[in-house]
């Protein structure tokens, strides 16, 4: 483990135990991180097959996660702070891929070599994030709800369990949250 | 929107949710405009919106919670090797007693209908097992893991996907062509077997090391497809990759063979161009339905996207990536096959079906088949072309608009190219083309030296110049070959084109054609040095130049043909070069540089004996070597030693009498060839003197009166082929001194005066060829000399004073 993952580990209790600042320091480091695997991947000896890049995302969080989940005392609440970390991961990578498309001349691995959308379905995530603020100012408990579900993969029952809710508000909100979202990103467009 | 107003909002549109479509307007217009229309926009989002946002862009748990697995259903887990949206995939390998069985795994991700899955799997996989062809992977067994989640697993297959494999290896057309007809064949393998894959995609065409397409998951799509039905198998959106996906695929309709035909079109438009042809990324499905079913792609040599560089027009391949992209699937190729016998057509050159069958595109396929016989035609449709080309180039480049501005350029360029290596040389096999042949290099040269100014320290382009004025110099004045006699224009443009494929050279130093075409230019320019300056030193700098890069190259070859035989040209260039006709020394320097060059062609002619161009170096050496004994005779009698000079002449005989006999064998495999004609013209000369002063008069005669009859035929039939003009005067010249030899003296002059008239002709009309000029003073010298003897004053006074003035000349010319 190197000094980077150390602090990683480090920050990562510490967003645990609710820092909001910990959070802030430790999106860089992942994302760094993550473009250090990435960029071993992408320039290994030997491409294996066609699905390898997907293989990235994992092995960042092999390495962020599976030593530390211990120190988390509740798997739920690593979730949602997985969560939001990937939201920023995405995000930024989503806005960095944009400026090298206008020319920026920094080169980052593209959003979909990272990460394999469901159905390789492209979203546009800084668009979906700034919706996602504003309806966290309407109502911060649906913005989580989209943050965990979408950004997380938890399920209707995880999400029930995590925020103290039923299962079928959590469905009910979810479906407003979504159309919303969708109204509003269509607007932009 | 404030937190109130939303909660009245969410609570609205869950009441509305719940109702039937057609109650929700009469529903919702009780409410005030604020809430009513934000309701309906929701309302409007989610209906048009099938799939965005719909599933997690991540899944936490599975990179956090999900260890890899030992060992599913018989297969030993070696590693993870990737994670799609489908699932994830495994090495995996499978023992028996007998064999161990590689295979890639594949576990579907949850959610999806398992059970449906596990009982299509069980159905379809004596189906799926029994596709074998060498492109196809081959699906081994479906089953469900522990957890109850469906696998399937196939043959393991490294390598890379078709469109990076192609960027990579940095493929041409052709090659990709070659490539994607072996998935065609996969594919319609596929297709006769009732298996249509519908999913097809590059990331699903694995193309092995050793270059062979594999097609992965074939029929994987349907059996995942919980929509599907027996009856028809309609695609579940979530299911496709919507680049790929065909019009039909999108909506939602059947799905049959020629929608894997639209896909592989989308595949092969790929590859072309390195980009998609359409643009939907971070489109919804709305804006996805629109473009797919209603846009029409752009051809892939006008996409302005396309990321590969320097893609040149062809409208065949434009044409048949259209019609396999065509919306409605009856107006597409109805067989993948189909699709693959055009690209085959268009590699061969026939005329493809995916275009109407007009007569301009059936012409100009035969030109393209029949270069010669519509040679003329094609010049006057060219220079055309050619015109128009330049025109748009600087117009486009006014306008700045630099990307059509390249593709004119490549268009320019290739069209140059075309007229000067293409065309050129199927014209210079015409008799009487030399003139044309000027202005055709000529105008292309001038169009690549716009280029090449357009665009600095460009290799290629360099070397492509440099030929071109390799060309240019070779029609203006190349030595014993059809010219236009403008031997300085020559060397000028010699020295243009050395320069430039020195530039090549260096630019690519691991490049064997450039350093090729640079021997071979300084070969051109030191042969014709020969004729305009003498005694230059220049031309041993230039040959130890090509001497020095052909050692390179032939340490690593030494049996290759082609640079053997610029080996033996070097050998007798160096002799060619060496020291003066007018002294035994150097001489017999010239003889030892010479004799080298013969086991050199001898063993070029033991590699292909058949080849006209081997049968020409040897000839020509052996036409050298008697050459050489020839004048060595010529000096010992000059010095008066007649005794010495007989066993000379006697040497030069069986060479030159070979050289006659390599010719005529070359003329019997190419009897057209008129660079071979003028050589047999030569050659019958050389011999006929050689015979001459061996004694024999009416031999060498008759010889003589052939080589004449045979140079007049050309010249007549190319007026403007200097060179043609002056093999003739050469030969009356030869006659004269025959005629003179026997002492048949009113013959001799007669002959010699014409030869005079031709030389002084010649020179007139181009003033480098200082060869000329000598042979004139020489005609002139003779006919003093000869009417001396017959003791006529007045005429060898008067032959002596122009011979005087000419010797002036030639002394100012060459200092």
């Amino acid at each position: 483990m190197n000094n980077q993952t150390t602090k990683i580990t480090q920050l990562l209790s510490k967003a645990g135990e609710g820092s909001k600042t910990a959070l802030d320091e430790l999106l860089p480091l992942v994302y760094d991180e993550l473009k250090r695997i990435a960029n071993k991947q992408l320039s290994s000896e030997r491409p294996n097959h066609t699905l390898q890049a997907t293989a990235l995302v994992n092995e960042a969080y092999l390495l962020l996660v599976n030593q530390h989940s211990v120190d988390f005392r509740n798997r739920l609440h690593f979730f949602s702070i997985a969560s939001e970390v990937m939201r920023r991961i995405l995000v930024n990578y989503a806005i960095a891929k944009k400026a090298q498309k206008r020319g920026s001349g920094e080169t980052v691995i593209s959003l979909d070599e990272v990460i394999s959308f469901p159905n390789r379905q492209d979203i546009d995530l800084i668009k979906l994030d700034e919706s996602l603020k504003e309806l966290a100012e309407m109502d911060s408990d649906q913005a989580k709800i989209v943050e965990l579900k979408f950004f997380g993969g938890l399920t209707n029952e995880e999400i029930a369990e995590f925020m103290q809710i039923s299962i079928s508000t959590v469905k009910r909100e979810w479906a407003s949250a979504r159309a919303w979202l969708l109204g509003r990103m269509k607007d932009e467009s | 929107m404030n937190s109130e107003t939303w909660k009245k909002v969410k609570s609205v549109f869950n009441e509305a949710s719940e109702l039937p479509e057609g109650e929700r307007s009469s529903f919702l217009a009780q409410f005030e405009d604020e809430i009513r229309l934000e309701v309906e926009k929701m309302l409007g989002a989610v209906k048009e919106e099938s799939f965005l946002l719909n599933e997690p862009i991540v899944d936490l748990k599975e990179f956090v919670e999900t260890p890899m697995p030992k060992q599913i259903g018989n297969y030993k887990i070696i590693r993870q090797i990737g994670r799609g949206g489908m699932g994830t995939v495994y090495e995996a390998f499978r023992e028996t007693e007998t064999f161990k069985q590689h295979v890639a795994l594949k576990v579907i991700r949850h959610g999806i209908d398992n059970e449906i899955i596990l009982k299509r799997f069980r159905a379809e996989q004596q189906i799926l097992a029994s596709l074998e062809h060498p492109n196809i992977g081959r699906f081994l067994d479906g089953g469900k893991t522990i957890e109850g989640l469906p696998f399937y697993a196939m043959e393991f297959i490294e390598g890379l996907p078709i469109d990076e494999f192609c960027q990579q290896k940095r493929l041409t057309n052709e090659e990709k062509i070659k490539l994607f007809r072996e998935v065609c064949a996969a594919v319609s393998y596929a297709h006769t077997n009732l298996i249509v894959h519908r999913d097809l995609k590059p990331s699903n065409i694995i193309v092995t090391a050793n270059g062979t397409p594999k097609l992965l998951d074939f029929g994987i799509a349907k059996v995942l497809d919980v929509n599907s039905t027996e009856a028809g198998t309609a695609t579940q959106l979530g299911m496709m990759t919507p680049q790929y996906a065909s019009p039909e695929q999108i909506r939602g309709e059947k799905v049959n063979t020629l929608s894997d035909v639209y896909s592989l079109g989308i595949i092969f438009y790929e590859i072309l161009t390195g980009i998609k042809p359409y643009e939907i990324e971070g489109k919804n499905y709305a804006e996805i339905l629109e473009i797919i079913t209603q846009t029409r792609p752009a051809k892939p040599s006008e996409n302005q996207r396309s990321k590969i560089k320097d893609q040149r027009s062809n409208p065949d391949l434009d044409n048949i990536v259209l019609k396999s992209l065509q919306k409605l699937p009856e107006r597409r190729y109805q067989s993948v096959e189909q699709f693959s016998e055009d690209l085959r057509r268009h590699l061969v050159g026939l005329p493809i079906t995916a275009r109407p069958d007009t007569f301009g595109y059936r012409f100009s396929k035969f030109v393209e088949r029949n270069k010669i016989g519509v040679a003329a035609g094609v010049l006057v449709f060219l220079s055309l072309l050619t015109g128009i080309g330049l025109a748009s180039w600087q117009a486009y480049r006014a306008e700045k608009q630099r990307l059509l501005a390249e593709k004119r350029f490549a268009e320019v360029r290739t069209i140059a190219n075309n007229v000067v290596f293409k065309y050129h040389d199927e014209i210079a096999k015409l008799n009487g083309s030399t003139a044309v042949r000027e202005m055709l290099v000529k105008d292309a040269t001038t169009y690549l030296d716009n280029l090449a100014a357009d665009s600095a320290n460009d290799a290629d382009l360099e070397q492509e110049l440099g030929l071109a004025y390799l060309k240019l110099a070779d029609v203006q004045g190349k030595i014993y070959a059809a010219n236009v006699g403008n031997t300085d224009g020559a060397l000028e443009s010699y020295d243009k084109s050395i320069n430039l494929l020195e530039k090549a050279v260096e630019a690519k130093p691991n490049e064997k054609s450039p350093k090729e075409d640079l021997i071979k230019a300084i070969d051109a320019k030191v042969s014709l040095m020969a004729r305009s300056d003498f005694k230059s030193a220049d031309k041993f700098v230039l040959l130890d130049k090509s001497s020095k890069i052909l050692e390179d190259l032939i340490k690593n070859e030494p049996e290759n043909p082609k640079l053997m035989a610029q080996l033996a040209t070097l050998y007798i260039r160096y002799g060619d070069s060496v020291g003066s006709l007018n002294d035994k020394g150097s001489l017999l320097k010239k003889l030892e540089y010479h004799q080298k060059a013969i086991p050199v062609a001898e063993k070029l002619l033991q590699i292909s004996p058949n080849d006209p161009g081997n049968l020409k170096i040897l000839a020509q050496t052996n036409q050298r070597i008697g050459t050489d004994y020839f004048w060595l005779g010529q000096n010992a009698e000059l010095n008066k030693l007649f005794e010495e000079a007989k066993p000379f002449f006697q040497q030069a005989l069986p060479y030159h009498q070979k050289m006659l006999e390599l010719i005529d064998q070359a003329i019997l495999i190419k009897p057209n060839d008129p660079s071979l004609k003028r050589n047999r013209i030569a050659v019958i000369s050389s011999y006929a003197e050689t015979i001459s002063r061996n004694g024999n008069e009416k031999e060498a005669l008759e010889l003589v009166n052939k080589a004449l009859s045979l140079a007049k035929e050309i010249q007549e039939n190319d007026p403007s082929n200097q060179e043609a003009k002056f093999e003739v005067a050469t030969i009356y010249e030869l006659r004269a001194k025959i005629y003179s030899i026997f002492n048949e003296d009113e013959k001799a002059i007669e002959n010699y005066q014409k030869a005079a008239e031709i030389t002084e002709a010649v020179y007139k009309a181009d003033n480098g060829n200082l060869e000329s000029l000598t042979a004139f003073k020489a005609s002139l010298e003779n006919l003093r000399k000869i009417n001396e003897k017959l003791g006529r004053k007045t005429e060898s006074e008067l032959y002596e004073r122009k011979s005087k003035e000419l010797s002036d000349l030639l002394k100012n010319k060459r200092p």
